[in-house]
């Protein structure tokens, strides 16, 4: 503690009469679901499985690295720390010692728990190390830390289900300090994907006159207003290809006069979910197909593991020929893949069409099935009905089910890809990320588990 | 509305076929026949590539490659028609008869809604497709709707079926292991499990924590009853230790005081003093009766010593006489040696001056006292007067041989030619160009290849000589003209060719029906009235004969039954008889119309004549005979490359000529330079001459120039000597000149040295310098003569110095002095001898003097020593009271004892603990005894043993459990559970999703089914049972459904019987699967969809009778759709040309 105290004094020096502080920098994180498995990538030959399987430990660890090497003057974390259904006490005690590393390094942590913290009920026993503050939930607190000039307003969630508008009950600003407000919310207006947990309005969070507003939810990095800052880091590591694109984490610098100067994303993520869209228009066979989508390997970085779902589009004289040997390409992509280390084909979209327009007659056996088709289509309740008498609905585990109450084989529209980041600020810094990828790594240790006899 | 027909199908070039067409146009069954391999398949497969487009990876390809291409003229129903082509192209792939490119939309009308999948797999129908419907039928026992499905569809839905359920059954079954799904639900078990079991719940790591805290309070404990007890037992263990040393120190006491009673105890000094002081004692009366002794040997030895001194006193002259005489001697030698060189040396000097002035002695010195610097200065002077002689004779050499050399030089550049001017020869020769004779070489060879080429395309022609020229002049028909001619021909040859078959055709038809009548007419005449009348009157004899008499039973019989035989007769004689009249009618028909073909073919003659004269006509500028039609296209063809190697010829024709123009330029040029216009004035045509000529002409410009250049060389060469002597030659001249001048000033310096040295002006060089050296060496001999003397002079006075003092000291030792030299040495050594031997008589007397004095002073101090040591033991004697030496050793002895006794108390006492402590031992060691301690001992130790044990274990367990807690350290080995329940539900869902998406294929698949059941069930059955009746020739009357919930079909048989498919013969089923085909496609006759349908020798297992009612069946269908039969087999021809209406059977024969 010694030498974190001589720290901030130097950092602080004399301008005039007045102690002028120097900057301050936060880290703001949300939604870690620690040991919240990566779904829907199924195992094959030459797959980097072992890569893969700890990743939001990974990304937490680089989190943590980020934070001494900066060094930030403090961590947030805006909920959400574990999945909610999660039973296994030994991530808290995980958590516990990441945590215990911050404190090590004299870096105090802010945090509220989120829908899923307060739904999971193995952590509540957990203890943390002493630098660890977690805000109440009964009420709004508010915590000052004058030693480096901020104040966190925060609240977190008594129950899974909370409804309530947190932030407009959150204290007044403090005078003299960097304002922080600490929330765990689905904001309101858009994100319908995300259920609405402690709902608010910008002009609630805008209402309140603090300078920043820490917030988690939404698993997508999101800038959602300047005057003041309104920040969804998103979460730290995407966990299904539908968390595509770069994760990471959010870096305030702010000066000495407590404006903020810059607010700069950082890479924390050790494994990464990208879309490849192919379009063979016009590729006579699978051949060229296959080469096609190997170039298109070649272009993705290789610096960190990626899952990639490729889709195929187009009108080509292969069409038949792809659906026909869909398994094969498959296991050949599959091959082409195993040739990047750190490549992991999570999934073979087909979204072909024929170039034989002759094919597209009025009668005939084709035309027969595709009104059937069309007409069973055209009552999914039927169909489903008809599917899910089927004895193989019964055993195929939850998990394996696609969301939102819709089987697999009749899911016709794609589901939205979540919002891309809207827009990033001006001080928004692209050489940033360098930092993330330097943190990436991707062994984890052999973790062993005593059990008590 | 369509009911399309391919009127025409041209087989442009496609597959093996070039140009063939079909024509389809005909009503009723058309019939492709051809044995395997002639090209059947191909035909069948042209027709959907024709349709729908020519597919890109085409097996017909092979031989046409991109120019694959088909024709047909299409016709609708409501009489629309159009021309088409199909290409083998991605773009343009279907244009009209005149090349203009048609969109896929300009069939729409002819194909109706049928795609091409629908038309191949309909519309088109071969043995196996039929062999498996009929397998179909028994193996589904006859279920309608997968029967209407597979008549529908060509079969494919129900192996579709099939091959979804198998791979659904390969993903996933109800009761299966084995399976994808099952598969990895039992892994997913299996994860799960270890999830659970990895699983760390905050209960277990509480207890963990507690029980790590029991442990640490248990341990704490036993250790704390150790330690007491390990104390307890040392207490014990020291004592018992100590009981030893305690005993000891008692019995040490004890003898302490025993030691005190026995008499008085020297002190410590005394006792340490005491057996020093009676040890010196004996030591130095020891020492004083020694050297009393001694002294006494000493006295006697000096009374025996001898003395004389009287040569002492001159020892220092006597030693310096010894010292000197061997150098005196020495002396005297080198005196006589000194004298007698001397005189040598003088007598030498003399000799030597007087070699150089022969009249001088040695006193003149002046003449050979020279300064030693001058031999050094001639010796110079000579070597430079040596070299600048050289150098003169030098110099004067070269100016002779440079003033040759010039005189050389001038008369070659004289002897040389004068040069003249060259330039214009040199320009004109390099104006000529270096290819210049290789390209008109090539040219020429070019020419000639051409002129070969040129000819021979003439001659494959036959046409005469002729010059390109002309060729080219040559007006020919144009292509155009030359195709409509030969298409008139080959039309002409068509209706010819199909005139000459119908009237073949039709009189080999009247000869058939001929015979045939003929047979009629001489078949059995029919029965007569009489034998009718006979007849009948038997039967009645016999009905009133036998009229209820049983025995006439047989012969009525018999009558009956020749009645009815008569009757027979004579039905069979009617039908012939109207089949004679039949054939009469057609024989008649066929007369009639025989002339008719005949007259046909006459005008066809006289066509064929008129377009033979004007095909004569188009070729009226052919310069050779005309050509047949068929070979027009290759001659043209011929003609054209003829054309272009006539101009091809003409244009190297015009270089050829302009490269010799050029030719003869260049050397027209050169000879006039050459100044050879008078020798061959005149320009020759040949090229093979000019192109030597030319040659010739280079090669002599070129040696003409390479004269010039020689001779400019060698003047220049030869000026360049001359210069060079010239300048060579003044310069030796200079050098000549200042050599000279050098050895006059030499000259003169020599003179001035032989002045110096006294030597005569004319002595040469070298004598001048051996002169000077015999003088140098007459002065250094009188130099080392006046030396030798000097030595004679001082020996001597050293010699007479010696003797003196030799002479003196003899006489005062009284000794005889020596009369010469030679007794000086034996002299001065006997009297050293002498002095030598009083010296050390001497000596010996000194040294026992001094050994006595030193002995009498050693007696004295020993009695001192004694009387000192009586008197200190008197002092100890008094001070213990005791009176003896005996007494006194005895007190000393008794004080040793003392000592060593409290030595051995003071070490016991350091065992044991002081004071207090000492005390409380003591005590407590009077109350024990050792045996008593050490069975108190061993129950300590026991109960220690027990404690230690009992501690280990609890170190132990907590190290155990803490180990267990800090295990529990994070570990992820849970999260890696679940991330491969995270894969395999990964997979689940792929699989489950394929397995949904097949069932959902499964479901729209049978509905299809059931769809096509529903709505096509009544009309396809009522069509299928009139065309199964058809087919199986009445012996089946029709077709039923079962009325189960699935209705599946019945034959019904003429016997009225219902029979299941799998109940009937494998013929019979093919028919019954084909009658359901063909009912189908009425569904499209209906919907205005009739397009052409094609069946592939499908009669495999019917037999004659079965084809010809097939056969009957499609020419039934043909007004609705066109049909057409692929065969390799003649009875199928056979059989249609029997079975089908005159004009409602078209065979096509394709070529082999």
């Amino acid at each position: 503690m010694f030498w974190s105290l001589q720290f901030k004094i130097d950092r602080a020096s004399v301008v005039g009469f007045t102690i002028k502080r120097e900057s301050m920098k936060i880290l703001h994180a949300a939604d870690l679901h620690i040991d919240s498995p990566l779904r829907g990538l199924s195992r094959y030959e030459g797959a980097p499985e072992e890569d893969l399987r700890l990743a939001t430990r990974r990304a937490l660890e680089n989190l943590v690295r980020l934070a001494i090497e900066l060094p930030v003057d403090a961590v947030l974390l805006a909920g959400d720390v574990y999945d909610g259904d999660w039973k296994d006490y030994q991530t808290g005690l995980y958590f516990s010692r990441q945590m215990g590393i911050l404190g090590r390094a004299g870096i105090p942590v802010y945090m509220v728990s989120g829908n899923h913290d307060a739904q999971n009920r193995t952590m509540r026993t957990l203890k943390l190390p002493d630098n660890v503050r977690v805000l109440t939930t009964g009420n709004p607190e508010t915590v000052r830390n004058e030693k480096i000039g901020l104040a966190v307003h925060g609240q977190g969630f008594a129950q899974w289900d909370l409804t309530e508008n947190l932030a407009a009950g959150y204290p007044a600003r403090d005078g003299g300090l960097f304002n922080v407000g600490l929330l765990h919310t689905g904001l309101e207006g858009g994100h319908s994907d995300h259920k609405r947990y402690a709902p608010c309005t910008v002009a609630d969070l805008e209402a309140r006159d603090y300078d920043y507003w820490a917030l988690g939810h939404i698993h997508t990095q999101q800038i959602v207003r300047e005057e003041p800052w309104i920040v969804y880091p998103g979460n730290i590591q995407g966990r299904h290809a539908r968390e595509s694109g770069p994760k990471g984490c959010i870096v305030v610098t702010v000066d000495g006069d407590l404006r903020v100067r810059s607010v700069d994303h950082h890479d924390l993520d050790t494994a990464r979910w990208e879309r490849v869209d192919v379009d063979v228009t016009g590729l006579d066979d699978t051949d060229q197909v296959l080469s096609l989508v190997q170039q298109r390997f070649q272009e993705i970085p290789e610096e960190r593991l990626t899952a990639v779902r490729v889709t195929l589009r187009g009108r080509t004289a292969a069409h038949t020929v792809l659906w026909r040997e869909r398994e094969q390409m498959l296991n050949e992509l599959r091959a082409a893949a195993g040739y990047h280390p750190s490549l992991w084909l999570e999934k073979l979209k087909l979204r072909t069409s024929s170039e034989d327009t002759a094919g597209t007659g009025t009668t005939g056996l084709l035309t027969d099935l595709r009104r059937t088709l069309s007409a069973l289509g055209a009552d999914p309740d039927g169909l489903t009905t008809k599917l899910s008498r089927h004895p193989l609905i019964g055993v195929i585990p939850r998990r394996s089910r696609r969301s939102r109450g819709r089987t697999a084989s009749i899911r016709t529209t794609r589901h939205g890809s979540n919002a891309r980041p809207t827009r990033l600020s001006n001080s928004w810094n692209p050489s940033s990320r360098k930092h993330g990828d330097r943190n990436a790594h991707r062994t984890p240790g052999p973790s062993r588990l005593r059990r008590l006899r | 509305m369509t009911g399309m027909r391919i009127e025409r199908l041209d087989l442009l070039a496609y597959g093996a076929f070039d140009d063939h067409s079909l024509d389809l146009k005909g009503p009723g069954v058309h019939l492709v026949h051809g044995p395997n391999e002639a090209g059947k398949s191909t035909t069948l497969s042209a027709l959907d590539q024709l349709l729908y487009g020519i597919d890109h990876n085409t097996r017909y390809a092979f031989r046409h490659g991109n120019r694959t291409r088909l024709g047909a003229r299409l016709s609708a129903a409501d009489g629309v028609a159009l021309e088409i082509i199909r290409q083998k192209r991605r773009k343009d792939a279907l244009v009209d008869a005149d090349g203009t490119p048609l969109t896929e939309e300009a069939l729409v009308p002819f194909l109706g809604g049928v795609d091409r999948k629908t038309f191949t797999t309909e519309f088109a129908l071969n043995s196996e497709e039929l062999r498996s419907g009929g397998e179909l039928l028994a193996a589904g026992e006859g279920d309608m709707a997968q029967l209407l499905a597979a008549a529908r569809s060509g079969m494919r839905l129900n192996a579709v079926l099939k091959k979804i359920e198998e791979r659904q059954r390969a993903l996933y079954l109800r009761q299966g292991r084995n399976p994808r799904i099952n598969a990895g639900l039992g892994r997913l078990k299996a994860v799960r499990q270890d999830l659970r079991d990895a699983t760390l719940r905050p209960e277990q790591y509480q207890d963990a924590e507690q029980a790590v805290a029991e442990a640490e309070q248990r341990l704490e404990a036993v250790t704390v009853e150790l330690k007491g007890r390990q104390r307890l037992r040392d207490n014990k263990r020291e004592l018992r230790e100590k009981l030893p040393a305690l005993a000891r120190y008692h019995a040490l006491e004890q003898q302490i005081e025993e030691i005190r009673a026995q008499g008085p105890i020297a002190t410590d000094d005394i006792r340490e003093e005491l057996p020093n002081l009676i040890k010196l004692h004996g030591e130095h009366e020891a020492v004083r009766s020694r050297d009393t002794q001694a002294l006494k040997r000493v006295d006697e030895q000096l009374t025996e010593a001898r003395k004389d001194d009287s040569l002492l006193q001159y020892a220092a002259v006597i030693e310096q006489l010894t010292r000197d005489v061997t150098a005196i001697l020495d002396v005297a030698r080198q005196h006589e040696d000194s004298s007698a060189e001397a005189t040598r040396t003088r007598a030498r000097a003399e000799a030597r001056l007087r070699t150089v002035h022969t009249h001088a002695t040695l006193t003149d010195e002046n003449l050979y006292r020279v300064p030693p610097t001058l031999l050094k200065r001639g010796q110079e002077l000579r070597d430079q007067g040596r070299k600048r002689h050289d150098d003169l004779d030098h110099a004067r050499d070269a100016v002779k041989r440079w003033r040759d050399k010039r005189e050389q030089a001038d008369k070659k550049l004289s002897a040389l030619p004068v040069l003249e001017d060259v330039s214009q020869l040199r320009n004109a020769h390099s104006a000529v160009p270096a290819d210049l004779l290789t390209k008109l070489v090539d040219t020429e060879t070019k020419e000639k290849k051409l002129d070969r080429r040129f000819r021979q395309a003439r001659n494959r022609l036959d046409f005469p000589e002729m010059e390109p020229a002309e060729v080219l002049n040559l007006r020919l028909p144009e292509r155009e003209e030359v195709s409509e001619a030969e298409n008139a021909f080959r039309s002409l040859d068509q209706r010819e060719h199909e005139r000459a078959a119908e009237l073949d055709r039709d009189q080999r038809q009247m000869a058939a029906h001929r015979r045939e009548l003929a047979r009629l007419v001489s078949d059995d005449a029919p029965p007569t009235h009489g034998e009718l009348h006979a007849l009948r009157a038997q039967r009645d004899e016999l009905l009133t004969k036998f009229l209820g008499d049983p025995s006439g039973d047989v012969p009525l019989q018999e009558a009956v039954k020749r009645a009815d035989n008569t009757v027979d007769l004579m039905l069979r004689h009617a039908e012939q008889v109207n089949q004679r009249a039949n054939l009469e009618r057609e024989i008649a028909d066929l007369e009639a119309v025989i002339p008719d073909h005949q007259a046909a073919i006459e005008i066809l003659l006289a066509e064929r004549e008129t377009a033979r004269r004007s095909w004569e006509e188009l070729w009226e500028a052919w310069p050779t005979a005309t050509p047949e039609s068929a070979q027009a296209s290759r001659v043209l063809v011929d003609f054209d490359k003829l054309k272009s190697d006539a101009h091809e010829l003409q244009d190297i024709r015009i270089d050829l000529d302009e490269q010799r123009e050029r030719l003869d330029a260049h050397t027209a040029r050169l000879r006039q330079l050459l100044r050879l216009n008078d020798d061959d004035p005149q320009i020759t045509a040949s090229t093979a001459h000019a192109s030597a000529r030319l040659a010739e002409m280079m090669e002599m410009v070129g040696g003409r120039l390479r004269e010039h250049e020689a001779v400019a060389t060698d003047r220049t060469a030869a000026q360049h000597d001359l210069a060079t002597a010239e300048s060579e030659l003044a310069e030796a001249e200079s050098i000549v000149a200042r050599v000279q001048e050098a050895v006059t000033v030499h000259d003169e310096r020599w003179q001035r040295f032989l002045g110096d040295a006294g030597l005569p002006a004319d002595r040469d060089l070298d004598t001048a310098l051996a002169d000077l050296e015999s003088l140098l060496g007459v002065a250094a001999d009188v130099e080392s003569a006046a030396e030798a003397e000097n030595i004679v002079n001082r020996s001597g006075q050293r010699m007479s110095e010696f003797s003196q003092l030799m002479e003196n000291t003899l006489r005062t030792c009284d000794r005889s002095v020596p009369a010469s030299i030679s007794g000086w040495q034996q002299a001065v050594d006997t009297l050293a001898q002498d002095l030598q031997d009083q010296r050390e008589d001497a000596q010996q007397r000194a040294g026992l003097l001094k050994n006595k004095s030193e002995l009498a002073a050693a007696v004295a101090e020993a009695d001192a020593e004694l009387t000192g040591l009586r008197s200190r033991l008197e002092g100890f004697y008094a001070r213990l009271g005791v009176s003896s030496l005996a007494e006194l050793e005895a007190t000393a002895a008794r004080a040793t004892e003392l000592r060593e006794k409290y030595t051995a108390l003071a070490n016991v006492r350091q065992t044991l603990p002081e004071g207090q402590e000492l005390a409380l031992i003591r005590q407590q060691a009077e109350q024990t005894s050792v045996q008593e301690l050490g069975a108190k001992l061993d129950d300590l130790d026991e109960e220690i043993c027990e404690l230690e044990a009992s501690k280990a274990d609890w170190l132990e367990r907590r190290t155990e459990r803490r180990q267990m807690l800090e295990g529990l350290d994070g570990g992820g080995d849970a999260a890696s559970a679940a991330a491969d329940v995270a894969q395999i539900c990964a997979e689940l869902a792929e699989d489950a999703e394929e397995y949904l998406r097949l069932e959902t294929a499964r479901i729209a698949i049978l509905a299809c089914m059931e769809e096509y059941r529903t709505s096509d069930q009544e009309p396809v059955l009522a069509r299928a049972s009139e065309v199964f009746g058809e087919l199986s020739r009445g012996r089946y009357v029709g077709l039923e459904l079962s009325d189960d919930e699935r209705p599946s079909i019945r034959a019904k048989s003429s016997t009225g019987a219902l029979l299941a498919p799998q109940d009937l013969s494998e013929g019979t089923s093919d028919q019954l699967y084909l009658a359901l085909r063909l009912a189908t496609l009425e569904r499209h006759a209906v919907a205005g969809d009739g397009l052409p349908i094609a069946v592939d020798d499908i009669f495999m297992t019917f037999d004659e009778q079965r084809t010809e009612a097939a056969l009957r069946v499609l020419d039934g269908m043909a007004d609705r759709f066109q049909v057409i039969v692929f065969t390799h087999h003649e009875y199928v021809i056979r059989s249609a040309a029997k079975e089908l209406p005159e004009g409602r059977c078209h065979v096509h024969q394709l070529p082999d």
